[in-house]
């Protein structure tokens, strides 16, 4: 309530659960922080090069780049 | 306490969902439920398997370093030895629908280290967005599940970036306006979810424990 008060922000008239209903049908409710989006992402990222660096290992690259750099 | 139940209609019945705190293995087999929506031609659809595997991404990279939690009691007692610890938590939503529990729609939320509750991810799963079998009102039961969930541990404040997109949603429901890159819910906004929560006159036709129509 404070917070809100000391912003611009005004209460307006609640809306009913049917209204609420109503207008999540016609604009789904799926969201997502920028913030939190943008981090899950690059741990997204960070998950695939570990896994693409372990696929390597196992497949032998590792030794064959050892055996160039010989 | 680990279940936080709230109304949404599916094919036009009232039904109870619960909110309740997701195990890894639940958010494995709720990862694994995307499977079949996930090269849906839809943009919103898309953008719910997106997010949702994002967050389960996210949660585990968290779990790996023992700041995600998989219970209330398990949320409670890493708060209880470290007052200042942040902690992450998925809360998954599901309807009874033939013996089993129905995937319906996920929370991504932290416990801030001044025990603040922030909600990264709210997301309705593809199942809840058919045309054929809509389930109405489940965004708004989550932030309901969440008010639950948030007096139980007197969480004072639960907040989150809003974007261009959910900014009208929290509009309608904290009757405020405007709301721009932030909304906060407190103590009068939590008991107005609430209130609207219990205003729903039509009896409950479907339980919980029971499944099926009475």
């Amino acid at each position: 309530m404070d917070y809100h008060n000391g912003m611009t922000a005004k209460r307006t008239k609640p809306v009913s659960l049917e209204e609420l209903w109503d207008y999540e049908d016609k604009n789904p409710v799926v969201f997502a922080s920028p913030r939190a989006l943008a981090e899950a992402r690059l741990i997204a990222r960070l998950e695939r090069t570990k896994r693409n660096h372990r696929d390597a290992q196992a497949n032998g690259d590792s030794h064959r780049h050892k055996a160039v750099a010989a | 306490m680990n279940k936080f139940p709230f109304q949404v209609k599916a094919g036009g019945l009232l039904q109870t969902a619960l909110l309740r705190f997701a195990s890894k293995a639940e958010i494995q087999r709720y990862h694994r439920s995307l499977s079949p929506f996930a090269r849906q031609a839809t943009t919103i659809i898309r953008e719910a398997v997106e997010f949702t595997r994002l967050a389960a991404k996210r949660w585990r990279y968290y779990a790996s370093s023992g700041e995600a939690a998989e219970s209330l009691a398990n949320l409670q007692r890493k708060v209880q030895r470290d007052s200042t610890c942040e902690v992450a938590f998925i809360m998954v939503a599901t309807i009874r629908r033939e013996r089993h529990d129905l995937p319906v729609g996920l929370a991504y939320c932290r416990r801030t280290w001044c025990h603040h509750l922030a909600l990264d991810f709210l997301a309705l799963h593809p199942h809840a967005l058919g045309q054929r079998e809509r389930v109405r009102g489940v965004g708004s039961g989550i932030v309901f599940g969440l008010v639950q969930l948030a007096r139980v541990l007197r969480i004072p404040r639960i907040w989150g970036e809003a974007t261009v997109n959910s900014a009208p949603f929290y509009e309608k429901l904290l009757a405020i306006r405007p709301v721009k890159d932030l909304f906060i819910i407190e103590a009068p906004e939590m008991a107005a979810i609430a209130e609207r929560q219990k205003k729903i006159s039509d009896p409950i036709l479907v339980s919980p424990t029971t499944g099926g129509l009475p």
